[in-house]
């Protein structure tokens, strides 16, 4: 191989201003430590809340979930519990996670609204990638969460960004509202399509938590009450009884919260679920 | 193996390895070839069969058209070379649509679920286009041509092992750039890594993943809503920014796919052609089918249009042509209705220009200049529903909560589809600049260096390439 250095010179410079960039900028986030309030989007958030989880946040109480347990912000629990519900995401991929970080929590309340969701074997893998992930524990600026972007429209989200005493007032649009929860309806009063292989996961991650004494409970998302008791959400439900012997929280009284489209709960009231839960969630 | 991924980065670290060791140059092809096969089996090993039995067949049928000497015997091998590639495209291609229609149908047990279930070859719309290229080209350019594009070797065997070669190139095998091989051909032979011009590549590489893993992959975690049902509880203004935004994502997803398969390339010594050129900034659509997906226009001009008659016939059958081609073009990009409909709109807008163009005759001035920009790029974005959009009635339903404006206004989409936006304007400003001034302004390591900063902390989730389905 015949080595030319004159030919990479260039090259070379655009590589050393690179490095000094990604010095500083890991520096920055080091020292200044920039709240990040907003994140690009769904899939962005769920691999920022897997990774806090992964590698900063290991609280004895785990919640793992659909968007509809997502629905109850981090912000709105006690420091103790910690979140791992994913929006589009499953109970499978947060126990899969939970697993493979190698924590064992004292309590996992697993959402069975959407029990039956494939793991997202993409997310797993780019969580768990060898080495990278590893790396990423030591350099924040390759974490989701601290994107240039995410940093920059954190900075500036104050100009437009909704405060929580505005979302905790925000109206529902009754037009969208009821165009989803028609969806919904005709979705849940369908019955549950093949679910053999997810409930062998389940029955696999749950005993291995079990076998390491964790305790593991379900509980249920608030809905719409036409949806708690449609076909899908009863099978689901027989399904779990028959399978499993663990606790439950009793399902929540659905006339005391509102959703936007059926199912996902609005902001004022995934607040008020948030307390509630833990109140509950204690009781057992 | 995504372009994007830790194994191809090892796959092409690997081959650059092997391919520019002193004691393995004479089996650079060799090391190429069986790269490229690693490249493709990665996702679909048993299609690597498929893929393998095709560059076959087109090797051998080059080589009998090319030194066959009876002008009636050689149309028939170039013919049947082109309907080989033709069926494997039609089998593989559109079979499962085919099969979606008995089954409705409810004609004949079985046979709609056995073409339903026909697996779609990963870039099979690229290699057979180029296995036709290759068949055509040896039949226009014999070897009693006196001046022909390119030479065959009279050695079969070499013949052989630069058309799989030829087809089964890595960097372009999946999306192209689609390769005729007049192009090709001419460049087999032995590389030195001496030869490598190291800046030029290195900023393609950064600028194509730039475009990709930045732009395009941020953007598509926004134009997800685009979706049914999401997109029925926003704004006409969200609806519109998404619809904007994919058309910012199509772009920098395949213009950034084409320049990474570009730099590729040239790190082992060859040259694939240009495949983008600015195609936002065309003043009519028959420009914009100059700088879009060049590499495909002009094998459709040259393979299709031109065969048909292109501009030399009365000007109803240039109409019909265009229509044709474009037609095809559309469908050439998927096995659905939506596709041909799509090619359709677009050859009824060149239609139509053309028309006009025979009648009515614009002034050039910066006003009317940047209307037409707009006029082509704002049509052009609206085609770009029928990509996203997989059903027909999904697009009108788009289209009417667009001018129904019932939803909900989404700031968030807003504000990144603007962010997001902003690096492909420049891009397109300085390209403007450019011309005007005769100077790159976005061509210094500082820029380079601040976009490789970006495609190492601001990537967005890692996607496949649009084009990949077709």
């Amino acid at each position: 191989m015949n080595l030319s250095i004159f030919n990479f010179n260039k090259s070379i410079r655009i590589l050393v201003i690179f490095i000094v960039f990604f010095i500083l900028y890991n520096l920055f986030i080091i020292i200044y430590k920039p709240n990040i309030t907003m994140l690009q989007n769904q899939l962005q958030q769920n691999y920022s809340y897997a990774q806090d989880f992964i590698y900063e946040k290991k609280t004895p109480n785990i919640i793992v979930g659909s968007s509809m347990a997502a629905r109850m912000k981090n912000e709105f629990l006690a420091d103790n519990y910690y979140n791992l519900s994913f929006g589009g995401g499953s109970v499978l991929t947060g126990l899969e996670i939970i697993k493979r970080s190698g924590f064992v929590p004292k309590n996992i309340y697993i959402e069975n609204n959407v029990i039956f969701r494939n793991q997202d074997k993409r997310m797993l893998e780019n969580l768990f990638y060898p080495i990278l992930s590893d790396v990423k524990k030591y350099v924040p600026a390759l974490k989701e969460k601290y994107q240039p972007l995410n940093v920059l429209s954190s900075m500036i989200k104050g100009s437009y960004g909704r405060s929580h005493d505005e979302q905790m007032n925000k109206k529902r649009d009754e037009d969208i509202f009821d165009s989803n929860l028609k969806r919904h309806l005709n979705n849940y009063n369908k019955s549950l399509d093949n679910y053999d292989i997810e409930l062998d996961k389940l029955k696999n991650l749950i005993s291995y938590f079990e076998t390491k004494n964790t305790a593991v409970i379900f509980f249920e998302m608030p809905m719409h009450s036409n949806l708690t008791f449609s076909i899908k959400a009863k099978e689901q439900r027989k399904i779990l009884k028959e399978n499993f012997v663990n606790k439950w929280m009793t399902l929540p009284n659905n006339s005391k919260y509102k959703t936007t489209d059926g199912i996902h709960l609005m902001y004022e009231s995934a607040y008020r679920f948030s307390k509630k839960f833990e109140k509950e969630i204690i009781k057992l | 193996m995504l372009f994007n991924s830790f194994p191809f980065l090892f796959l092409v670290l690997t081959t650059l390895i092997l391919y520019y060791n002193k004691n393995l140059l004479k089996y650079q092809i060799h090391i190429l070839i069986l790269s490229s096969f690693v490249f493709y089996a990665y996702g679909q090993p048993y299609l690597l069969f498929l893929l393998f039995v095709s560059a076959s067949i087109n090797a051998v049928v080059s080589y009998v058209v090319y030194f066959e000497n009876r002008h009636k015997k050689k149309k028939f091998y170039a013919i049947a070379g082109v309907i080989f590639n033709l069926v494997v495209l039609s089998f593989f291609k559109y079979s499962p649509m085919f099969g979606r229609m008995i089954e409705e149908l409810n004609s004949i047990d079985g046979v709609g679920e056995f073409l339903i279930a026909v697996p779609l070859p990963i870039g099979i719309s690229f290699y057979t286009f180029q296995g036709i290229s290759l068949v055509i080209d040896l039949y226009r350019n014999n070897h009693q041509s006196k001046c022909p594009l390119f030479r065959v070797d009279k050695d079969f065997k070499k013949h052989y092992v630069d058309t799989i070669f030829f087809i089964s190139f890595f960097p372009q095998l999946v999306a192209g750039p689609v390769v005729k091989a007049y192009q090709f051909y001419p460049q087999i032979r032995a590389k030195f890594f001496k030869d490598i011009k190291f800046e030029k590549t290195f900023k393609i590489l950064i600028l194509g993943y730039f475009l990709k893993m930045v732009i395009a992959d941020n953007l598509k975690d926004q134009t997800f809503w685009m979706a049914y049902p999401y997109f029925e509880s926003f704004s006409s203004l969200t609806l519109v920014t998404l619809l904007f935004g994919y058309s910012m994502q199509i772009f920098t997803d395949f213009a950034g796919y084409s320049l990474i398969a570009i730099g590729i390339a040239k790190l082992y010594g060859y040259d694939l052609p240009q495949n983008f050129n600015y195609p936002y900034i065309s003043k009519s659509f028959s420009e914009f089918w100059t700088r879009w997906h060049i590499s495909l226009s002009s094998w459709l001009r040259e393979y299709l249009y031109i065969p048909l008659g292109g501009n030399r016939v009365n000007k109803t059958r240039v109409y019909i042509n265009l229509l044709i081609v474009m037609l095809l073009g559309g469908l050439w990009h998927g096995a659905a209705l939506s596709y041909m409909v799509w090619g359709g709109y677009h050859g009824l807008l060149i239609m139509a220009e053309r028309y006009m163009m025979n009648h009515v005759r614009l002034p050039s001035n910066i006003f009317i200049d940047s209307m037409k920009i707009f006029l082509v790029f704002s049509l052009v974005t609206l085609g770009w529903l029928l990509f996203k959009l997989p059903e027909f009635g999904q697009v009108l339903a788009y289209l009417e909560s667009m001018t129904s404006n019932t939803g909900v206004h989404r700031k968030d989409i807003l504000m990144m589809m603007f962010f997001y936006s902003i690096p492909v304007m420049i891009y397109y400003m300085n390209y403007l600049l450019k011309i005007k001034k005769e100077k790159n302004y976005l061509d210094n390591s500082f820029i380079y260096a601040v976009l490789l900063f970006f495609i190492v902390t601001n990537s967005g989730s890692s996607g496949e390439f649009i084009y990949f389905q077709f």
